[in-house]
């Protein structure tokens, strides 16, 4: 019997962590998009399938690639890198500078890594975010939608992408002006 | 239930047995029958928790994009409050049911994968599949010791497997899966206990096959851009299976002697072409870069458990000299090492071969073993075949030798059947 009672304290530990680490994700992501402020980042979307989580559409972005600043400058792919972030004209995204540091919270920057160095020596962003879920059918539209559009088509296709301190949540991808949940 | 065909009422009664005797027949065979009914249960249970948690599983992958966020959150935590309710319940009320803990245990681990799942899906939470599989192992890798339940340790396994794969073979980058190794090591404890309390069960042989399978998926992942160690470590991989399955007896050893023999002699049949060694040829070793590299790390621990595994064989008189997949490892080791300077070392693996498919068959003659008889058939046949794709051999000399292969085949078997009989 008291094996019985030590298994059942340790079955409640372990229930526990599992309820956390759930309820964690989620209060992250929450915390993100209350106290962070949204972005546009411009997009192309395609669609592919995980085994688990289901139809999602991959987010590759247009602004990926940042000129570095000295080109004696030696970054590994995979290097951690913050990128200071403001609103261009048109709305979208721009990254102004990056360092190897974080920035101050008066600044508004995104952690990301470092995909790869390009032949003329810039840096290719890889974003902390790239995969959106929607179920098939949405995952198909969007995706027809944004390879239809005229190649005139002054809208934009863009992400809406809440960031805080340096921390990003994705809300919603919008296609030729409408969101693809609609 | 299926009663003894003796009468205990007879055998009592006639003295030839006295009446603790015929209690202990009863409940020998009570007992007996318990078991089996037991096991059908057990199988069943099983195959439903496994199987209702899978089909959570794609349910949930089919995104449910018309109910709200708040819905779709509460719904995401049904199965796993279901299947701790579960746990709780067969811990509390029936701790010694083993059908109930391994169902409930196993349940609850699908149901800890849904979760994330949902939860991801539904907060566009981002993240590989690798870092998926990664939360969710480690969330339910406790529950294997709390639950004791053997069916969620060899689903544990398999996640853990399916990790390293994505991490090593399939993600972009490629990382070698370090964490695989550790994650093995936490599952340890709970194997071998589960080995020495019920050494002969179906489980600890399905645990010796899933550690096996799993190793030899995950070696390759250990291998960075230059792959010129890697066929070395996987016939090292095989030639320990097999050392293995010699020196411990138990359920799992037929596995590991079958798979490490088979997997040693595909590998050199393999390295008996000469266009593997024209590949190693123009690679070196390099001794002050190699060390950073995991396959030279791997090289180094497979070299010593086999001085391990060989000095115990040889102190326990247990090594065969007439057994040449024994030390087939410390023999290919120096000829592959000398493969990278020099050309031709592709006839000592051809000789090698055709010495272990000829040994293989006279100890099958030996011991009037009739599955060790055509093992060595095969092995010569590979070399055969293997030998006519890189030689320029007239048709009728292919066609007698296969002629004499063949007749072989029928010879033996025909001798050992006869004499057998």
């Amino acid at each position: 019997m008291k094996k019985t009672g030590k298994a059942i304290i340790f079955f409640i530990l372990i229930a526990v962590v599992q309820w956390a680490v759930m309820g964690k994700m989620i209060y992250d992501q929450t915390d993100i998009r209350k106290s962070g402020k949204a972005f546009l980042f411009e997009i192309q979307p395609i669609d592919p399938v995980d085994p688990f989580r289901g139809n999602y559409i991959i987010l590759s972005f247009k602004e990926n690639t940042i000129a570095k600043k000295d080109t004696m400058e030696i970054w590994r792919n995979g290097d951690k890198i913050y990128l200071a972030l403001e609103k261009g004209e048109d709305n979208m995204t721009k990254i102004t500078e990056y360092s190897a540091t974080k920035y101050s919270n008066d600044q508004d920057y995104l952690q990301a890594k470092v995909d790869f160095t390009t032949l003329d020596g810039a840096l290719r962003i890889r974003y902390p975010f790239n995969r959106f879920y929607l179920d098939e059918e949405r995952a198909l539209r969007a995706e027809g939608n944004f390879f239809n559009r005229s190649d005139t088509s002054e809208t934009p296709s863009y992400a809406v992408v809440y960031i805080h301190k340096g921390n990003a949540s994705v809300a919603d991808v919008m296609v030729e002006g409408a969101s693809v949940l609609e | 239930m299926s009663k003894p065909n003796i009468n205990l009422e007879e055998l009592l009664k006639e003295g030839i047995i006295s009446k603790e005797n015929a209690d202990d027949i009863r409940q020998y065979y009570q007992s007996k029958n318990e078991g089996s009914s037991n096991r059908l249960f057990l199988v069943f249970g099983l195959l439903g928790a496994v199987l209702v948690g899978l089909g959570i599983i794609l349910i949930i992958a089919n995104n449910w994009d018309s109910f709200s966020k708040v819905t779709k959150t509460v719904l995401a935590f049904v199965p796993l409050v279901i299947g701790q309710g579960f746990c709780t319940y067969s811990l509390l009320k029936m701790p010694d049911n083993k059908t109930w803990r391994e169902a409930a245990s196993s349940f609850t681990f699908f149901a800890v994968g849904a979760g994330i799942a949902l939860i991801s899906q539904i907060y566009h939470i981002q993240g590989s599949t690798a870092e998926f599989l990664l939360t969710w192992m480690l969330l339910t890798l406790p529950l294997v010791y709390v639950m004791n339940s053997s069916m969620t340790s060899l689903l544990y396994i398999l996640g853990v497997s399916y990790y390293a794969t994505e991490l090593g073979y399939f993600d972009y980058p490629t990382k070698e899966p370090y964490l695989y190794w550790l994650m093995i090591l936490a599952i340890m404890p709970f194997i071998v206990r589960l080995q020495s309390r019920l050494p002969s069960s179906n489980f600890v042989r399905f645990h010796h096959l899933f550690l096996g399978l799993s190793l030899t998926l995950v070696l390759g992942a250990f291998t960075q851009s230059d792959t010129k160690l890697v066929f070395l470590n996987y016939l090292g991989l095989f030639s320990l299976f097999y050392l293995h399955g010699h020196l411990y007896r138990d359920v799992g050893s037929a596995f590991y002697r079958m798979f490490g023999g088979l997997g040693a002699i595909v590998l050199l049949v393999v390295l008996s072409f000469n266009d593997f060694w024209n590949f190693l040829l123009n690679r070196s070793v390099n001794w002050v870069e190699s060390p950073s590299e995991p396959e030279f790390w791997i090289l180094l621990i497979v070299i010593g458990a086999h001085i391990f595994l060989l000095t115990l064989l040889f102190l326990r008189k247990q090594l065969d000299v007439y057994n040449p997949l024994m030390y087939v490892y410390p023999v290919v080791l120096p000829i592959y090492f000398f493969g990278f300077a020099n050309p031709g070392m592709f006839i000592f693996i051809n000789f090698m071969v055709l010495v272990i498919g000829v040994l293989t068959i006279l100890r099958g003659n030996k011991e009037n073993n009739i599955r060790t008889l055509n093992f060595g058939l095969v092995i010569i046949t590979a070399l055969v075949i293997c030998r006519f794709f890189d030689s320029d051999i007239p048709f009728t000399v292919r066609g007698i030798l296969f002629l004499l292969l063949g007749g072989g085949f029928f010879y033996a078997n025909h001798r050992m059947l006869s004499s057998s009989r």
